[in-house]
């Protein structure tokens, strides 16, 4: 892939990866932080593509392997003049963007994919390498333990 | 707000694309273009990787253009990718501020290498692997000296060791072997008499234990430490921009004492008249320059010192404004939020009834959380206004009805914030009391809303050389 074409395909697709990586952290401000590192990778890779027509689940997974360093980098560092940490409150009464963070990152995966990258559930099964039905069953439980319901026609 | 609501208003935030979306992959693109091109370059330049990476090995104390612009020596590809999530250090690796220290020391099997530091007057940040033969969790706690190995103050920022490995891995010599010697940074900031004086030769000095996220630490009674010599051009990089200026925030007298630009952050030096009403709580400062390059505030990692209601004055810390600027900025404050003095007190009484809460702040049963096994839990919900960023409500003591004063980080008054960074949205703090604490108490609130200013301020500063 050239020069030309990763740009023109990272531009087009620029809106999804905000949407996922906002998804993961959060907030703008790290988010257009991972989009931009996850574009600087994914240029830096672009030859080791070897299939072109899965270019965008190919920069999605960058960027989400970015995000989730980041997120773990964010919980460990720690600052000397701050009080101590206290203890986590159970998952089901954190807020919402605490609770998917929470969440198993296999689980975690699947909601990113399909409520914030808006993906079908097939596409989303595509793109993580798993059966369809197992993807199912992963939104289901992640929107469990969200406490999340929706009808079922948008599932 | 319910589950579904924030559910509804996450994925409508996630949609509000920013303005500067486009023009962040353009810009992603031209960099990784840029340093391919690099690459190319220094190739053709020097022969071999071997060869480059002699030259770099000999470069000592100095700036190394040819192996940084290379970007395909192993370890300069991990100092890149060790500063790709902080804006100012990677303007500084990207404009070969960079030392190279390459120290290592190992005592009981554990190897503490130092590689790199970025340095300025008041922060220098030291860039190191850590590494056990036995694949145990190893984890730093580090500090500064002097060279006489009096400690230095500074306030330090670390804990990357393993930050990609979660408790299972953690407990897998394999996985902990194949993340260790990842390239970690400490940002030291220094403060006090040490402030602005960063000295030629410091030592860094580091206490090892072992931390695989259970509950405790393990301490491994062991401790490194390594002198270090910072270059001169390192210790003398700052301009400074006077303001001077006195201005009115939501009737409240602000003064702009001038900037301090170094090449790993900008500080924005200011101070409040004390005849002032109210304490100025949120001061959301940014700079942009002649050419409309914009700096903004500290995303991660500390944001300021001092504060209006502690000090009545502060340093407000933002993005490096050293690379990329021209000469002239303007400091830009658009939103702020105030705590009037007079109603910043509350009375709290032992049927968990208050008296003297502001508007923005009620009595919440909601979220309710265990906290810590006795404390005495309060639940307030708060209504942030256009503030973004998670704060604590009450300021860090309280009195009880002897007069005993309290701190409210200590072991048994906890504290838990939910906040949502959505502009209007309420978030619930909870604060757990000493139950040795006698009833009424008295807490002073540290945290109002967050208002758009009628008058947005906007003052412009030259450099002072």
């Amino acid at each position: 892939m050239d020069k030309q074409e990763f740009a023109d395909r990272a531009q087009a697709m620029r809106e999804r990866l905000y949407r996922t990586a906002y998804g993961y952290l959060g907030n703008p401000h790290d988010s257009l932080d991972a989009v931009d590192e996850a574009v600087y990778q994914g240029f830096r890779a672009r030859r080791s593509l070897r299939q072109p027509a899965y270019f965008e689940t190919w920069l999605t997974r960058i960027l989400m392997n970015v995000c989730v360093k980041q997120l773990r980098r964010q919980a460990r560092v720690e600052l000397t003049d701050v009080p101590p940490e206290t203890a986590a409150p159970p998952s089901d009464h954190l807020p919402l963007r605490e609770a998917i963070r929470s969440l198993p990152e296999d689980l975690r995966q699947v909601i990113i994919l399909r409520y914030f990258t808006g993906l079908t559930l097939s596409e989303t099964a595509a793109a993580l390498g798993i059966p369809q039905g197992t993807a199912a069953t992963r939104q289901r439980r992640a929107l469990a333990l969200l406490r999340i319901e929706l009808e079922e026609d948008a599932i | 707000m319910t589950r579904q609501d924030e559910w509804n208003a996450l994925l409508r935030e996630a949609g509000e694309t920013p303005e500067a979306l486009p023009e962040t992959v353009g810009q992603a693109v031209a960099r990784a273009a840029r340093h391919e091109s690099r690459s190319r370059r220094a190739r053709g330049l020097v022969g071999t990787l071997a060869a480059l990476a002699a030259c770099f090995v000999l470069l000592v104390n100095a700036s190394v253009p040819f192996a940084l612009a290379a970007g395909r020596v192993p370890i300069l590809r991990a100092l890149v990718s060790a500063v790709a999530l902080d804006p100012s250090l990677k303007a500084a690796v990207a404009h070969d501020y960079v030392q190279l220290v390459k120290q290592t020391v190992k005592q009981d099997g554990v190897t503490l290498s130092v590689e790199y530091l970025v340095a300025d007057p008041r922060n220098l940040t030291v860039f190191y692997t850590v590494t056990d033969d036995a694949g145990r969790p190893v984890t730093l706690h580090p500090s500064l000296l002097d060279a006489d190995g009096n400690d230095l103050p500074a306030s330090a920022v670390y804990g990357e060791e393993l930050a990609d490995l979660g408790q299972d891995e953690r407990r897998d010599p394999e996985a902990v072997r194949r993340a260790q010697g990842n390239l970690c940074k400490c940002k030291f900031h220094l403060s006090g008499e040490a402030s602005g004086q960063l000295p030629a030769g410091v030592i860094l000095h580091a206490e090892a234990a072992l931390d695989d996220l259970s509950d405790e630490r393990q301490d491994l009674n062991l401790s490194f430490e390594l002198p270090l010599t910072i270059g001169e051009r390192f210790r003398n990089a700052v301009r400074t921009f006077p303001v001077g200026q006195t201005v009115s925030v939501l009737g409240q007298a602000l003064t702009i004492d001038r900037l301090e630009v170094y090449p790993t952050n900008t500080r924005i030096v200011w101070r409040t008249d004390p005849e002032n009403t109210g304490w100025l709580t949120w001061l959301p400062f940014y700079l942009t320059d002649e050419n409309g390059v914009r700096v903004d505030g500290i995303a991660n990692g500390v944001s300021g010192i001092a504060g209006d209601q502690s000090s009545g004055w502060g340093e407000t810390w933002l993005e490096s404004a050293w690379f990329d600027t021209a000469d002239e900025l303007t400091v830009h404050l658009d939103e702020a939020a105030v705590l009037e003095k007079a109603g910043a007190q509350v009375t709290l009484y032992a049927d968990h009834t208050a008296e003297g809460l502001p508007d923005w702040v009620w009595l919440s049963e909601e979220e309710r959380w265990g906290g810590m096994e006795g404390a005495d839990l309060w639940h307030f919900g708060v209504n942030k206004g256009a503030y973004r960023s998670n704060t604590d409500i009450l300021y860090y003591e309280y009195t009880d009805a002897d007069g005993k004063v309290f701190d409210t980080f200590t072991e048994r008054s906890t504290t838990a914030h939910f906040a949502s960074k959505t502009d209007g949205a309420d978030f619930i703090c909870h604060y757990g009391f000493d139950p040795d604490a006698r009833y009424p108490l008295t807490v002073t609130l540290s945290f109002a809303p967050g208002q758009t200013l009628a008058q947005p301020v906007a003052l412009c500063a030259s450099d002072a050389k």
